[in-house]
């Protein structure tokens, strides 16, 4: 490079006129200084502590939950019923003994036996504890045991029977005995006892048991009965149907923690956000209308909807919640018309099907403000008013309003227009956010074509269903999205808007697209 | 007149700690130099004067991370520069004075030859150095609107001063070639 030359453009650079700072300048800045900065220290303490504090409070619910759930396991009845169930339920060796003694006074031969009840109390227990649903039991179910204290005998002639014609003890499957209950041991010398008359004999001792326990076998019951009643409608709750379906042979666990009811939070999809309607199926209804060669009613048409459809999520998903304002001239329009576009995106996240979207803030509201200076203004595709309200505003939205607005004819760029507002408390960090934007004449495109794409395809899509609604247009729509989506042939939308307007222009015979 | 060193960290050390008055010295004695620079920038008064308040805005939103490795001009220019990038890729426009439609503009008074030469001159320098790279349109607009010194230059771009004089080198080629093309 010539040395004169760089010489020559290092002093224009250098000796460009150094523009003095217009008075009052140094007096707003100083105005807008914050106050927070004296409570930096004691703010970034507070929130230590609050994070401790949360911590601290976490881990003792944590820990509540867990040792209330461990004692309860431990301390119910059922779990040390099962645990017995879940030894080998077999008779106590006397039990056996005589058991054995007497199927061989009867047939000299050892009874086979799989299994053979526990000693009396337990057998008691087994049969009122068993975590089977009252309704399933059979209704004519007698006392399927002994009296305490008596000898013990074996399974008795009335036990209880599933559907699979076996013998259900807890958690334990018994096969049936081969050979019946044997009656009390008697002396070895004794002759043999009849199979049915031993059989006999436990009945009627059977019927005494009943007899003189069932106030408390009964009491018991009962207890078990509205213990199941209650957990039923907690597992109806839950959607879950293993309670009701499981076959008996199963024991159904109370189910000590429910699912989250992602429901009751209001976490699920939803067709209108701040009063706006998002319903994604409402371009695809006209589309398809269209496309049966049928024109859409007026009333079938969301000017919002979709407004909102082509506007769609913005290409980069923001990290926090944005609000975005843009004008440009309106479509339209040959005078002092303009389309005022806001749009509020939220933070993106993949959600599992069938999962609920989170939110990513709670009480927002979100509200525009026309300076005196603007002639006239109306909300395109909806007649709701300035602020509208969100209790929860779920993560993965995209919402976009749409004004027409009118303006003097000598207004100066730096004339206010409009101002919009959002505000919401963060869900992370509890605190109150406000965004706010201000649109002024300098800050409208300087024409529709300037503007960014996602405003041109939304008040492109606005003045489509508008027509649709019968609304008067003069604009080539088709050649409008034509050139959208040739401009980026990745562009789906526009594409889509093309496609359907050029079908609707066919069906009308008319040139426009209209 | 900028701060020096050892006033500055006294200066950052009184805001940091709740002192208004502190700030009000720091607004003071920097708003003048950063005014300039955003009006080199974009050229126009008045919306340097906006882009100046939306500078400090985010410099006291910032200050709880500025870890002092810069002088406190140095990091306000980068604040400064990045508002004016911020601005001229949002999209929006000036209207056209030339359209029908377009707002009248509040006639300036009448400018005298000189001036209007001047002007155009600076203008086209202008242009010209914002259709420079990146990295070289921040080097050309930091050195000699910001003032910055080169050394301080490397330290907030993180590479050496000789690499900072390269591309300064190559910027100037660059400026030639473009002013050259402009001269009718």
């Amino acid at each position: 490079m010539n040395p004169n030359k760089k010489a020559d453009l290092q002093r224009r650079l250098t000796l460009a006129s150094v523009p003095k700072p217009p008075e009052g300048l140094a007096e707003r800045i100083k105005r807008e200084i914050p106050d927070h900065f004296a409570g930096q220290r004691e703010d970034r303490n507070r929130l230590a502590s609050s994070i401790a504090f949360n911590m601290r409070v976490a881990a003792s619910i944590l820990l509540l939950i867990s040792s209330v759930y461990v004692g309860f396991r431990l301390l119910s009845p059922r779990y040390g019923l099962q645990k017995e169930a879940a030894a080998p339920a077999l008779v106590p060796p006397a039990t056996r003994n005589q058991t054995e003694e007497l199927a061989r006074a009867n047939t000299g031969t050892m009874s086979t036996m799989t299994a053979a009840p526990a000693a009396p109390q337990q057998y008691a227990r087994l049969d009122t504890e068993h975590d089977t649903p009252a309704d399933a039991r059979p209704a004519d179910e007698g006392p399927v045991l002994a009296r305490a204290g008596d000898q013990p005998t074996a399974i008795a002639s009335t036990p209880r029977r599933d559907s699979a014609s076996s013998l259900t003890y807890g958690s334990g499957v018994v096969q049936p005995a081969t050979v019946p209950a044997p009656a009390p041991a008697p002396p070895a010398a004794q002759a043999p006892v009849s199979t049915a008359a031993i059989a006999k004999i436990a009945n009627e001792r059977a019927a005494d048991v009943a007899a003189s326990e069932a106030p408390a076998e009964s009491d018991r019951r009962e207890t078990a009965r509205a213990e199941k009643r209650e957990a039923a409608p907690m597992r109806a709750a839950a959607g879950s149907s293993v309670a009701e379906t499981a076959p008996r042979q199963e024991v159904a666990f109370f189910d000590f923690v429910r699912p989250a009811q992602a429901n009751e939070l209001s976490l699920g999809e939803r067709s209108e956000v701040f009063g706006v309607s998002t319903d994604r199926a409402a371009f695809a209804r006209v589309k398809s209308t269209i496309e049966r060669g049928e024109r859409p009613t007026a009333k079938s048409v969301n000017v919002e909807a979709i407004v909102n459809y082509f506007a769609a999520p913005a290409s980069r998903p923001p990290r926090g919640i944005r609000l975005e304002v843009e004008a440009s001239p309106a479509l339209s329009s040959g005078g002092r018309a303009y389309i005022l576009r806001y749009t509020i995106d939220t933070p993106h996240q993949d959600v599992e099907p069938g999962g609920s979207v989170p939110p990513a803030a709670s009480n927002a509201m979100v509200e525009i403000e026309f300076e005196p200076t603007v002639v006239s203004h109306h909300r395109i595709g909806s007649d709701r008013g300035l602020t509208a309200t969100e209790s929860t505003l779920l993560k993965n939205v995209s919402v976009t309003t749409l004004y027409e607005v009118q303006l003097p004819a000598n207004a100066k760029p730096r004339t206010p227009v409009a101002t919009v507002r959002l505000h919401y408390r963060d869900v992370h960090s509890g605190r109150e956010q406000t965004i706010t934007r201000l649109l002024r004449v300098g800050d409208i495109s300087r024409s529709w074509a300037s503007a960014s794409r996602r405003h041109r395809l939304a008040s492109l899509g606005a003045v489509w269903s508008e027509s649709l609604r019968g609304a008067a247009n003069t604009i080539d729509v088709t050649q409008r999205a034509e050139e959208l989506a040739n401009q980026n042939p990745h562009d789906t939308k526009a594409r889509e808007l093309a496609d359907v307007a050029n079908a609707l222009r066919e069906l009308s015979g008319t040139g426009s697209g209209r | 007149m900028l701060i020096v060193w050892g006033e500055e960290r006294r200066l950052l050390a009184a805001i940091r700690g709740g002192d208004r008055a502190a700030a009000e010295e720091m607004v003071e004695r920097t708003y003048s130099a950063v005014y300039a620079s955003l009006c080199r920038l974009c050229g126009d008064s008045d919306l340097a004067a906006d882009l100046t308040q939306e500078t400090y805005q985010k410099a006291w939103a910032a200050l709880p991370g500025f870890d002092g490795r810069s002088q406190l001009f140095t990091w306000l220019y980068r604040i400064a520069y990045t508002t004016f990038l911020n601005y001229i890729r949002r999209p929006r426009r000036m209207m056209s004075l030339d359209e029908p439609n377009a707002p009248e503009m509040r006639d300036a008074s009448p400018s005298a030859d000189e001036v209007i030469v001047e002007e155009e001159t600076s203008e086209q320098l202008r242009t010209a150095v914002l259709q420079l790279p990146e990295d070289l349109r921040f080097t050309v607009t930091a050195h000699f609107w910001g003032g910055l010194p080169v050394k301080e230059i490397a330290r907030i771009e993180e590479i050496t001063t000789v690499a900072i004089r390269k591309r300064l080198h190559k910027a100037f080629s660059i400026l030639e070639s473009l002013l050259d093309e402009e001269v009718p």
